[in-house]
C-alpha cells in the first residue's frame, strides 16, 4: 500500500501526533515500558531492512542475522580494543558491514530462490561458528563492551535508526524509480535485464544497504546490552524473527514489517513476563509462520481487504437468495 | 544498410546443436519475419541476440557493433528490445509501472523530463488500447492486453531493433487482425524502427513482413521475400513433407 | 591400527546414513519442489520416539525401527495435504512460501521438543551399544556397522524401487516433469503423498541410528538439516549417484576434521564448503543436479 501523494489534513495530524509521542515517550512512561519501546524500535528497523531484500526484491534470506551479528561484533571490538567512542564505532561498523555484504553478495546473489535461502542460512551459521573459534572476538566467552546505562539514550538511538531505515524504505524503495527497478528484479529478472536494467548491480546494492542497516542496528544493540555472544547476536533466532515479523505483517509493503515487528515483539515480551524464558516461544513462532503462510500469505495488513471482500461476497449471496424467492 | 547482421551463428546446449551456421541480414527499417516450426531454434536466436545466451560460434552485428559476449542490459542499451514467447510481465506492477520500467534507464541516459515521460506513456497507452486499465496490475489483465503491454513496454525503451517472439500466440483470428494493424501503426509512428518477428502463423507474416527467413532444425533453409520463401520447394518440403509434393 | 584408517572407516560408515537421508530428501524435493527445512527435525523426532518407547516398553531401539519407519510414514502421509496446500498457493513467491513454511514447521517442532523434553542430552542405548566388530584387523563400533549395513540395504531397495518398478518410474517421471507426467495419466497428488510419506519414514528411521551412535537432544535437528542440505547440494539436487558421493564426502570430512582439527571446527568447515559448492558448483560436485 503506497502512501498516496495527496496531503490530506488527517494524515498530517496523525503524523505530527505520532512524532510528538515518539519523541516525548521517555518522559511519559516507566523505564520498563521505555525499554520495550526501545526493543520495538530496534526490531522495526531490522524488519524494514530485511524487507528491502526479501520483500521488495524477493530474495528471501534466512541469514540476515549474520549482518546484525557482524555489525555488533565490529562495533564491539572497535570499542573494546581500539577504545573508539560509540558513534564513531557505529559508523565504521556500518561501513564495514556494507563492504562485507558487497563482497559476500557478489557470489551469493547469483543463487536464486531456495538456493539463495539455503546459502544465506549456511553462511550465517558459518559466521557464528567462526566467531566461536576466534579469540579476537572473545570466542565462546563472548565480548564485554564498556557499560552505558542510560535508557533514554538508547531509546533515542534506536528511534533514530528506525526512522532512518523507514525514510530510506519510503523514499528509495516504496515510491521511486529505484524501487521500481528493485521490484522488477523480483518479478522478472531476465526481462528486466532486456530493458536495460543492470540487475547484478541493483541486487548487490540492495543486499549491501539492507545488510548495512542491520549491522548498524547490531552495533547499537551491542552497546545497549553490553555483553554479546555468538549465540545471542549470530544465532538463528535473530534471522528467524526478522523473517516472521515481515511475513506476519505483510511482505513487500512499507507498514507490514512495522506491524509485524510490533505484534511479535510485544507478544514475545508478554510471554517473557508471564512465563519467563521459555522455549514455548519457539512453538508460537513456528506456528505463526505456518498459519500466516497457509491462511494469510499477504500478512496482517491484507486482513481489512480480505474481510471487505468476504463481506461484499456474502452480501451478494444474500441478494441472490432474495431475488430467487 | 544492414541493421542486424548474423554471421555463421552457432550455439550448443551440451551436446545438442540448437542453431548452426545461421546467416541472416536484416536491413534497417524493414519488418522481417523468422518462420519455423516449434523447436526450429527461433527463440534461441532471439536469446542469442539479446545476450541471454552467449553463442559458441559466430557473429552478431548491430549497426556494425558486435553484440557477442555482451550482457543483456548492455545490448538493450545499444537499442535492442524484445518480447517473450511466454510473457514475462511484471505481474505485481501496474500497466503504467511496467511501461515506465522500460523508460528508466533511457531517462537517465537522455535526461528526459518527467512531463515528457508521462506523455510518452500516455501515447503508448492510447496506441495499444490500454488506457482504461492503466492502474491495474499487469497480472490481472486479460491475455490479449498482456501481450500488447509487453510490446508497449519494449517500445518504451525507444529501440532501434524490436524483436517480437510469437506476438500472436494464443490469439483468435480477430485479435490477430488487430495485432497486424497495431504493428503497422507502430511502424508508422516509429518510422526508423526495425522489427523482427518470430511467427509460425503465415497470415501474420504475409500481412506484415517484407522479408523472411525460414528455419528448420536450427538451420536457415531459406531467405528472401515472403513470396519467395513461400514458394521455395525446400520450405514446402520441410513444412508439408515429401509425400504431399508430387 | 592407525588413527587415519580408523577415522576413514568411521567417516565412510557415517556417510552411509547421510546418504539415506539425502536420497529421501532429494526425491521429496524433486516431486514436490520444496526444500524441507524440517528434515533435521524428523531425524530428531525419530530418535526421541525411539528413546521414549524404549523407556516405556524396554524394547531395544533397533527392534523398534520398523515400527518407527511405518509410524512416521503414516504421519507423513497424513500431513502431506497441508504441504500440498502450501505448494499450491498462488503467490508471486510460491516456492519461497513453501520454504518458509517448512522453516516455520522446523521451529515449531524444535520448540515443542525443547518444551516437552528439556535441553539435556539423552542416550539411546541398544544391545549393540558397547560392542565392537573386528573385521580384517579393523575395529568397528557395532552400531555404526549395523547402521551402515542397514542404510545400504534400504538405499539399494529404494533404488530398485525407483528404477525397476512401475510405481518407481512414475515417481521419477513426476519428479522430472509433473505437468507432462500428469498428461500421461500419472496422478501427481497420489505420487506426492506416497513420496512424502516414504521420505518422512526413511528420515525418522535414520534418526534412530543417529540417536544410537551420537546422542539425542532437541536441538540436534539443526545440524542434520545442514548435513542434508550439504549432501543434496554437493551431490546435486535429485541425483542419486551424487547423493552417494556427497554422503561419503560429508562423512569423511566430518570424521577427519573432528579427529585432526577439533570438533568445534567441524561445522565451520562444513558450512564453508557447502557455501563454496553452492556458489561455484551449483549443479553439485558431479554436475548432475537440477
Amino acid at each position: 500500500m503506497p502512501i498516496s501523494k495527496s496531503f490530506s489534513p488527517v494524515k498530517v495530524i496523525v503524523l505530527l501526533l505520532t512524532m510528538i509521542v515518539l519523541f516525548t515517550l521517555p518522559f511519559l512512561v516507566s523505564s520498563f515500558i521505555l525499554r520495550i519501546a526501545t526493543g520495538i524500535m530496534m526490531w522495526i528497523g531490522l524488519a524494514l531492512s530485511w524487507n528491502m531484500l526479501g520483500g521488495y526484491m524477493g530474495y528471501i534470506s534466512f541469514g540476515h542475522g549474520a549482518s546484525f551479528g557482524v555489525g555488533a561484533y565490529i562495533a564491539g571490538m572497535l570499542m573494546t580494543q581500539l577504545h573508539l567512542p560509540f558513534f564513531i564505532a557505529l559508523i565504521i561498523a556500518g561501513i564495514l558491514t556494507y563492504i562485507f555484504a558487497a563482497l559476500v553478495g557478489y557470489p551469493t546473489l547469483r543463487l536464486s530462490g531456495s538456493y539463495f535461502a539455503i546459502g544465506t542460512w549456511a553462511f550465517a551459521e558459518m559466521m557464528r561458528q567462526l566467531v566461536l573459534v576466534l579469540s579476537v572476538t572473545g570466542g565462546a566467552e563472548g565480548l564485554r563492551l564498556p557499560p552505558m546505562l542510560n535508557d533514554n539514550f538508547f531509546y533515542f538511538v534506536m528511534l533514530a535508526l528506525a526512522l532512518i531505515v523507514f525514510l530510506v524504505a519510503y523514499l528509495f524503495f516504496e515510491n521511486s524509480d529505484f524501487g521500481l527497478k528493485v521490484k522488477a528484479v523480483r518479478e522478472e529478472e531476465t526481462a528486466a535485464r532486456t530493458l536495460g536494467l543492470n540487475t547484478t548491480w541493483i541486487k548487490n546494492q540492495v543486499f549491501s544497504i539492507s545488510s548495512m542497516f542491520a549491522g548498524i542496528i547490531g552495533g547499537a544493540f551491542a552497546y545497549w546490552i553490553t555483553f554479546i555472544h555468538p549465540d545471542s547476536v549470530l544465532g538463528p533466532l535473530i534471522a528467524d524473527q526478522m523473517v516472521i515479523m515481515v511475513l506476519l505483517g505483510g511482505i513487500g509493503t512499507l507498514f507490514g514489517p512495522i506491524l509485524g515487528a510490533i505484534v511479535l515483539y510485544v507478544g514475545n515480551q508478554y510471554m517473557l513476563v508471564m512465563w519467563g524464558q521459555s522455549s514455548a516461544y519457539l512453538i508460537i513462532l513456528g506456528f505463526s509462520i505456518c498459519l500466516v503462510i497457509l491462511f494469510l500469505p499477504e500478512g496482517l495488513l491484507s486482513l481489512p481487504r480480505i474481510i471487505k471482500r468476504k463481506g461484499s461476497f456474502s452480501r451478494l449471496i444474500q441478494q441472490k437468495n432474495q431475488v430467487s424467492k | 544498410m544492414d541493421l542486424l547482421e548474423i554471421k555463421n551463428l552457432s550455439h550448443m546446449f551440451g551436446g545438442l546443436k540448437a542453431v548452426s551456421s545461421l546467416n541472416i541480414k536484416v536491413k534497417a527499417k524493414m519488418i522481417y519475419g523468422v518462420i519455423g516450426a516449434n523447436g526450429a531454434g527461433k527463440t534461441t536466436l532471439f536469446n542469442l541476440i539479446t545476450g541471454i545466451y552467449h553463442p559458441t560460434e559466430g557473429q552478431i552485428l548491430l549497426d556494425g557493433t558486435s553484440l557477442v559476449g555482451k550482457q543483456s542490459f548492455e545490448i538493450s542499451r545499444l537499442g535492442v528490445a524484445r518480447t517473450f514467447q511466454n510473457l514475462r510481465l511484471f505481474n505485481d506492477l501496474t500497466v503504467v509501472e511496467n511501461i515506465h520500467v522500460g523508460q528508466i534507464y533511457h531517462r537517465k541516459l537522455r535526461k528526459v523530463k518527467t512531463k515528457d515521460l508521462k506523455a510518452k506513456i500516455g501515447s503508448l497507452l492510447e496506441l495499444f488500447g490500454l488506457d482504461s486499465r492503466a492502474e491495474d496490475k499487469a497480472g490481472n489483465l486479460p491475455y490479449g492486453m498482456q501481450r500488447k503491454l509487453e510490446i508497449a513496454r519494449a517500445l518504451a525503451t525507444e529501440p532501434k531493433l524490436l524483436l517480437l517472439d510469437e506476438p500472436a500466440a494464443g490469439m483468435n483470428p480477430k485479435e490477430v487482425q488487430g495485432l497486424v494493424s497495431l504493428i503497422k501503426e507502430v511502424k508508422r509512428q516509429y518510422c526508423d524502427i526495425t522489427i523482427v518477428l518470430i511467427e509460425h502463423q503465415m497470415k501474420l507474416v504475409e500481412g506484415l513482413c517484407d522479408y523472411a527467413t525460414v528455419m528448420n532444425f536450427g538451420q536457415v533453409i531459406a531467405n528472401g521475400t515472403v513470396k519467395e520463401v513461400q514458394h521455395n520447394p525446400i520450405v514446402i518440403k520441410a513444412y508439408l513433407g515429401e509425400t504431399e509434393v508430387g | 591400527m592407525g588413527l587415519f584408517t580408523q577415522t576413514f572407516i568411521n567417516g565412510i560408515l557415517i556417510g552411509g546414513i547421510f546418504i539415506t537421508i539425502a536420497v529421501g530428501f532429494s526425491i521429496a524435493y524433486g516431486v514436490m519442489h520444496i526444500v524441507d527445512f524440517a528434515v533435521g527435525e524428523w531425524i530428531m523426532l525419530g530418535a526421541f520416539t525411539a528413546f521414549w518407547l524404549n523407556v516405556y516398553t524396554k524394547i531395544d531401539p533397533l527392534l523398534l525401527i520398523p515400527f518407527i519407519a511405518l509410524f512416521f510414514a503414516l504421519i507423513g502421509y497424513l500431513f502431506q495435504p497441508v504441504i500440498q496446500k502450501v505448494v499450491n498457493i498462488k503467490h508471486r513467491s510460491a516456492a519461497m512460501m513453501a520454504l518458509a513454511f517448512t522453516f516455520g514447521l522446523s521451529t515449531l517442532l524444535r520448540g515443542s521438543a525443547l518444551t516437552l523434553w528439556g535441553f539435556n542430552n539423552r542416550n539411546l542405548v541398544t544391545m549393540l551399544s558397547e560392542k565392537n566388530i573386528n573385521l580384517f584387523g579393523i575395529t568397528l563400533p557395532a552400531i555404526r556397522g549395523v547402521a551402515t549395513l542397514f542404510s545400504i540395504i534400504v538405499t539399494a531397495a529404494f533404488a530398485y524401487f525407483l528404477y525397476r518398478t512401475k510405481t518407481g518410474i512414475t515417481i521419477r517421471a513426476a519428479a522430472e516433469n509433473k505437468t507432462v507426467a500428469g498428461l500421461m495419466g500419472i496422478d501427481g497428488h497420489r505420487i506426492s503423498r506416497l513420496v512424502y510419506s516414504i521420505y518422512v519414514g526413511l528420515t525418522a528411521m535414520s534418526g534412530v541410528f543417529i540417536g544410537c551412535i551420537f546422542s539425542v537432544f532437541p536441538d540436534m535437528g539443526l545440524r542434520y538439516t545442514a548435513f542434508a542440505f550439504f549432501v543434496v547440494v554437493a551431490g546435486g539436487m535429485g541425483s542419486f549417484s551424487g547423493a552417494i558421493v556427497a554422503g561419503l564426502m560429508l562423512g569423511l570430512i566430518s570424521s577427519f576434521v573432528s579427529v585432526y582439527v577439533g570438533g568445534a571446527y567441524v561445522f565451520l568447515i562444513l558450512f564453508f564448503i557447502l557455501y563454496l559448492i553452492l556458489v561455484f558448483l551449483p549443479k553439485g560436485v558431479l554436475g548432475k543436479g537440477w
